[in-house]
């Protein structure tokens, strides 16, 4: 019996208490402490670390636990003194241990419709399994789906704890009226929390500064991804992106984007690309299928086509102020291209193809995502009008019931031999 | 130079042979379980029709869904870029190839000098491919070959809403029961084909010449009600069924 199948099996019985208990996550960070990773894997100790420690402290509730959803800003839970936990993303954890149709059947016999997101079907499903740490408070922010928001209040209700909602201005006429009024929506909460949680000076000092070293390291990172050919594999970044998502504003997130440059930066100087034989760069556009599956495998060793970047892991905001916190947080929120007009979105793909110099975009859409499918039209369009090849590849994150590999295998191909001319 | 293009389809394999580009043979046998025990009798039966050994093929390509299978392949190539490179061999004034398969369904924008620039794929249900029309046939109790004739006589034809196949099929089975005119109901699933393929290609645009291949082309119902809805002529190759194969041997002759 394998790790996995030992896991599925104890969740259906009482093995499940210990997955809920401090002591198995500190346990668990004692061991992989005295983890030595080979060469360049100090990233992903530094993840496994984060996670470990993470689990073990909202389960020890020494600190309030604040669910909240993805690009929510986690140096804003960080600074407030809390501990952040976003469920869609542990429910792309457990599609990566093959564990989502477990958690997926739980949240359909919670009468959660299919056509809801598979992320956040998956994440409801752990919440009804009791497989998550409780939140104290859930903090739903609207951007970038309402779907989001909805699941964070069935959470709130489920689990009887309060729920805030931070309402983040659409940027379209005046950019900076709506920092302004962001800002002072931020330093409300921030007031209004300060009875259930700990905020302190020093505190948003320490996250503002981890935040923005992180931010440098990360920076450097996409530079030596522009290197041909490619020193990070595409899917390993789409798993790593997590990291910024969640770590950022930790001396994790910062550990883990100091040791990932210096990887790329070996690699790039000793001339050792992950994919030697490069034939096509492709932009990745949008998250990836997190359950095991041929795709990056079948892209990489069978086509020599990388994964040169992707959307969600461009920096697109500016510095965190120690001064003005809210004021810079509010910016860093806006600045997020897959929020407001899908025009920002395009103008970005438009301009990361050209960065990374790709021979084509490949948008991965998630079913059930409107936020990102709804921009398709335009993505679509505007690439053509710059010869750039565009596949809209349909597909599920978490929901391997809807991956089908012989369809995605021909449209994959097909798009390559496009390539090839 | 001799070269062999197999097609592994979810319901037929198809086999043609060339010499230097000229036609020499071609086989079609059904799939069933077995893609390489198919691939192997159709270009068995295909090798005879053209009066050559097998070893005289220089060079073999596959494609289909089977191809994966097929490993005395030389190389695999997807049936978008085959039956692109056939209906383009066949009419080098193709620009859109419309191809409806067994499982599939696809519209390929070809260039001037015939490269493949763009394409989409039906999703992932049999509504709008070969798979729809057999099912139906079969609720129906007809034949494949006699449903256009029928349809064709339809004054009236049904509304399927369902574009889900199964659920398409009970949909029948309850105008049967409401006593309605046989030639309405399969006229009706022709048009709702119809809607599926038309939708595809507006999505994709549609720029003369259009080409149609792959065996539903064979279906004049099908064939007149797409040409009426795109207000497009159509061009039909002698054997669009083959068209994916006949690429595929093209291609080998470029690659050997």
């Amino acid at each position: 019996m394998n790790i996995k199948e030992l896991i599925a099996r104890n969740l259906q019985n009482k093995g499940i208490k210990y997955f809920t208990r401090p002591s198995f996550y500190f346990l668990l960070k004692i061991l992989t402490a005295f983890w030595r990773p080979q060469k360049g894997r100090w990233p992903q100790k530094i993840s496994l670390s984060f996670y470990l420690d993470l689990l073990h402290r909202a389960y020890r509730k020494k600190q309030p636990v604040v669910w909240t959803n993805v690009y929510t800003p986690p140096e804003l839970i960080w600074a407030l003194g809390g501990i952040p936990f976003m469920p869609e993303i542990f429910a792309a954890v457990a599609a990566s241990l093959g564990l989502a149709p477990f958690f997926l059947k739980k949240a359909g016999e919670a009468w959660y419709s299919t056509d809801l997101c598979s992320f956040h079907r998956g994440a409801l499903g752990m919440m009804h399994s009791r497989l998550v740490p409780p939140p104290d408070l859930v903090l739903a922010t609207s951007q970038l789906c309402d779907g989001a928001v909805k699941f964070l209040e069935a959470a709130s209700a489920f689990y009887q704890c309060p729920f805030y909602l931070l309402h983040i201005p659409y940027p379209v006429t005046s950019p900076a009226k709506a920092q302004t009024w962001l800002a002072e929506e931020l330093t409300a909460l921030a007031r209004d929390l300060k009875p259930l949680l700990l905020v302190m000076p020093q505190t948003i000092n320490k996250v503002a500064n981890h935040s923005n070293q992180a931010r440098e390291h990360l920076l450097a990172v996409n530079q030596l991804r522009q290197q041909i050919p490619s020193p990070y594999r595409g899917s390993e970044a789409l798993s790593d992106v997590t990291m910024h998502l969640l770590a950022l504003g930790t001396t994790y997130g910062t550990a883990f984007y100091r040791h990932l440059e210096d990887n790329l930066s070996e690699r790039v100087k000793n001339k050792r690309p992950v994919l030697p034989q490069q034939k096509y760069r492709l932009l990745w556009l949008h998250f990836r299928p997190y359950y095991p599956n041929f795709l990056f495998d079948f892209l990489e060793k069978h086509h020599g086509a990388a994964v040169a970047f992707e959307e969600v892991n461009a920096v697109t905001w500016e510095k965190l102020s120690v001064d003005d916190f809210w004021f810079s947080l509010a910016a860093k929120i806006l600045a997020n291209p897959l929020w407001g007009p899908a025009e920002r979105r395009v103008v970005q793909a438009v301009s990361l193809a050209r960065l990374y110099q790709v021979h084509g975009v490949i948008h991965f859409a998630q079913g059930g995502c409107r936020q990102s499918n709804g921009s398709v039209f335009l993505l679509r369009e505007t690439l053509r009008r710059h010869k750039i090849p565009f596949l809209n590849l349909e597909g599920d994150c978490i929901d391997e019931r809807n991956f089908m590999a012989g369809q995605t295998m021909t449209r994959l191909e097909s798009f390559l031999e496009l390539l090839e001319g | 130079m001799i070269t062999a293009g197999i097609d592994v389809g979810s319901n037929t394999t198809k086999v043609v042979i060339l010499r230097d580009g000229e036609w020499l043979g071609d086989a079609l046998v059904l799939t069933g379980a077995d893609n390489r025990g198919s691939a192997e009798k159709a270009l068995a039966q295909a090798t005879k029709a053209a009066g050559i050994k097998r070893t005289d093929i220089a060079h073999c390509v596959a494609t289909g869904y089977g191809r994966i299978n097929i490993p005395f392949a030389d190389r695999k190539i997807t049936e978008i870029s085959c039956h692109g490179r056939g209906a383009y061999a066949v009419f080098p004034g193709t620009r859109t190839v419309i191809d409806i398969g067994g499982q599939d369904s696809k519209v390929i924008r070809i260039d001037a000098p015939g490269r493949v620039v763009d394409f989409i794929m039906n999703d992932k249900c049999a509504a709008g491919t070969g798979r729809f029309l057999e099912v139906m046939a079969r609720a129906l109790e007809i034949t494949l070959p006699e449903m256009a004739a029928i349809a064709s006589k339809s004054k009236n034809p049904v509304t399927i809403s369902n574009t889900c196949t199964v659920f398409a099929e009970s949909e029948v089975i309850s105008y049967l029961a409401q006593g309605l005119p046989k030639e309405d109901i399969i006229r009706g699933l022709h048009e709702a084909i119809v809607d599926r393929i038309e939708s595809m290609a507006l999505r994709l645009g549609v720029e003369q010449e259009v080409t149609m291949t792959g065996g539903v082309a064979l279906n004049k119902a099908i064939v007149a009600t797409l040409r009426k809805r795109l207000k497009q002529t159509l061009l039909l190759p002698p054997q669009p069924q083959l068209i994916g194969a006949y690429g595929a041997a093209l291609i080998a002759a470029n690659q050997a």
